[in-house]
């Protein structure tokens, strides 16, 4: 009797929670363009980490240039074909990748984090604390993230850190009215109820019983984020106040092809599929994951 | 006496021009410690409001509460958190009120951390506390580490029960904890919270709308109409000499448990 009962206790903690990382993943699958987003974003993720070792020409990252083979059309030697000053082209796009997904994802990190603090104060405790917390979002909302993202990014200076900051004070707004409006719907359940009757503090309900229970829409916004924050980065690179030129990135990339099309049209081309193929996994993936953690949703 | 409340009254909506709701009407009465006292009423009537006017969970427009002499509402947080760890209670509907994305575990052990002072443990003591809640409420270990959405009504009920005995509480207030369970599982809960009641020397404050289960629950019964108390005494008195009109009413309304008598199988 009791050997029987050890058994199950040892058996059923992993297996429920398995069950469910099972039953979520085959809703997952449901949609093979989801499966597709995850590949490439994978993908990319593993390229970014590894590009410095197994690009075919590292020396023309640190701005090694080889003016005796200029736009050389793609090839086998250069599958890209060569910029303006020689350089390998599949080598810049593939380190390009490091600087856009690492700026995405802090952009996206930084707006979830200042946004979830903020909306959820604001919504929990509402009232004049939550008119107060809730009017910068609202001022920043009125301006084109773009142009504010512009505006700060120019006034900080150039380079990644400063984009990242500029860009993440545009950002975080929408996360913010996002967990607030969660927070107020979520306040009166229940178990919220529950949790107060039972002597719980304000920290404790927001931490243990709110936030675990808004996680899903925040993650499916953070994935479908994550494809645009990578296209403001390359826009602020096109725009030449994002990342210097010297160091690849998709978007400053594709603002020196500029002036070389239509004759060299694989200068752009390949910058340009990148930040597609990027931004259009992302958003599979985040179609995907709204799929499994929000089935209301569906289709 | 555990709980005594004094003309309470609760209205809600006057910080506006023009007359508030009035929840509660000078409503006043007083459980034994040790005893069971049911509240009936109907939906509306401000069974529910009572409540949580003696959680503190809202405040009230006049009256005093208090919990073994100690006026509630004017207790400092603290103090009010100590009591608390007294004072508990299971909800009506075991299905919002249990957390969906926590464990069983994690959701019996969480009055143990919020009242860690009162009552203090190590994490290894706080499994091992709600492993013994759980055989008490007639679950097993087995169910530990398994989410809310596992389990059937009855079962979510008893969980929530395991959650207000956690800190070993003299008080109950059980806010029409079957009303949401088939009659099946309600005579389940309703012998567990007797034999609960027996082992621990609970006292209830048992909110109803069921007369039946009132009946076979409590030593005393007030009747609450639109937010006053029309009628209060002994159950017995109450069910076989009711006095007022309304309670008279709620009685007849009540349906015979004998099928021999039922309208539905009455022979022409």
């Amino acid at each position: 009797m009791t050997t029987t009962e050890t058994a199950t206790v040892q058996a059923r903690p992993q297996s429920a929670r398995m069950e469910n990382w099972g039953r979520a993943f085959y809703r997952f699958r449901q949609s093979w363009l989801s499966v597709v987003g995850l590949a490439i974003v994978l993908l990319l993720i593993l390229v970014a980490l590894l590009s410095p070792y197994i690009v075919p020409h590292p020396e023309h990252l640190q701005g090694v240039t080889n003016t005796a083979a200029r736009f050389q059309p793609p090839s086998a030697s250069a599958w890209f074909g060569t910029n303006e000053l020689g350089q390998d082209i599949f080598s810049l796009v593939l380190v390009g990748s490091r600087i856009s997904l690492f700026s995405g994802m802090a952009v996206v990190f930084i707006a979830i984090v200042v946004g979830t603090t903020v909306g959820a104060i604001a919504g929990y405790f509402g009232g004049w604390l939550d008119e107060i917390l809730m009017r910068l979002p609202d001022l920043l909302l009125t301006i084109p993230s773009l142009i504010l993202a512009m505006a700060v990014a120019a006034a900080l200076g150039t380079g990644v850190f400063n984009m990242i900051i500029a860009i993440a004070i545009t950002w975080w707004p929408a996360y913010a009215r996002l967990v607030r409006g969660e927070v107020i719907g979520k306040k009166e359940e229940q178990f919220m109820v529950a949790a107060r009757a039972l002597g719980a503090n304000a920290t404790r309900i927001l931490c243990r019983h709110i936030l675990p229970n808004i996680m899903s829409p925040i993650v499916v916004k953070a994935s479908l984020d994550m494809g645009f924050a990578i296209l403001t980065v390359a826009s602020l690179g096109f725009v030449g106040i994002g990342v210097k030129p010297p160091t690849p990135e998709w978007g400053t990339l594709l603002s020196g092809a500029r002036s070389y099309m239509p004759d060299y049209w694989w200068t752009a081309v390949a910058p340009g599929t990148a930040i597609f193929l990027a931004v259009l996994a992302f958003n599979l993936l985040g179609d995907g994951l709204r799929d499994v953690l929000d089935p209301k949703a569906r289709r | 006496m555990s709980l005594e409340i004094k003309n309470v009254t609760k209205i809600f909506g006057t910080s506006r021009k023009g007359e508030g709701f009035t929840a509660l009407d000078d409503v006043s009465l007083s459980v034994k410690k040790g005893s069971s006292f049911g509240l009936v009423g109907e939906s509306g009537s401000g069974k529910t409001t009572l409540t949580k006017c003696i959680l503190r969970l809202e405040s009230l427009t006049s009256g005093t509460i208090r919990f073994e002499g100690k006026d509630i509402h004017a207790l400092s947080k603290a103090e009010m958190r100590r009591v608390r760890a007294r004072l508990q209670i299971v909800f009506q509907d075991p299905y919002a009120s249990l957390n969906p994305r926590i464990t069983i575990h994690d959701i019996i052990s969480e009055p143990l951390i919020i009242h860690r002072e009162t009552v203090p443990m190590s994490s290894r003591q706080r499994t091992e506390r709600v492993e013994e809640l759980l055989l008490q409420v007639g679950l097993s270990r087995e169910h530990l580490f398994r989410y809310p959405h596992e389990f059937s009504g009855g079962q979510r009920q008893r969980i929530g029960i395991a959650r207000a005995l956690a800190v070993k509480p003299e008080f109950l207030i059980l806010d029409e904890p079957t009303s949401a369970l088939d009659v099946s599982v309600q005579a389940e809960v309703l012998n567990l919270l007797h034999r609960l009641q027996d082992e621990l020397g609970l006292t209830y404050f048992f909110i109803s709308h069921d007369l039946g289960v009132i009946r076979y629950v409590c030593d005393e019964v007030a009747v609450i109409y639109r937010g006053k108390l029309v009628e209060q005494g002994p159950v017995d008195d109450i069910f076989d000499h009711p006095k007022d009109d309304y309670t008279r009413m709620l009685l007849n309304a009540m349906p015979d448990p004998d099928p021999d008598l039922s309208p539905f199988r009455r022979v022409e």
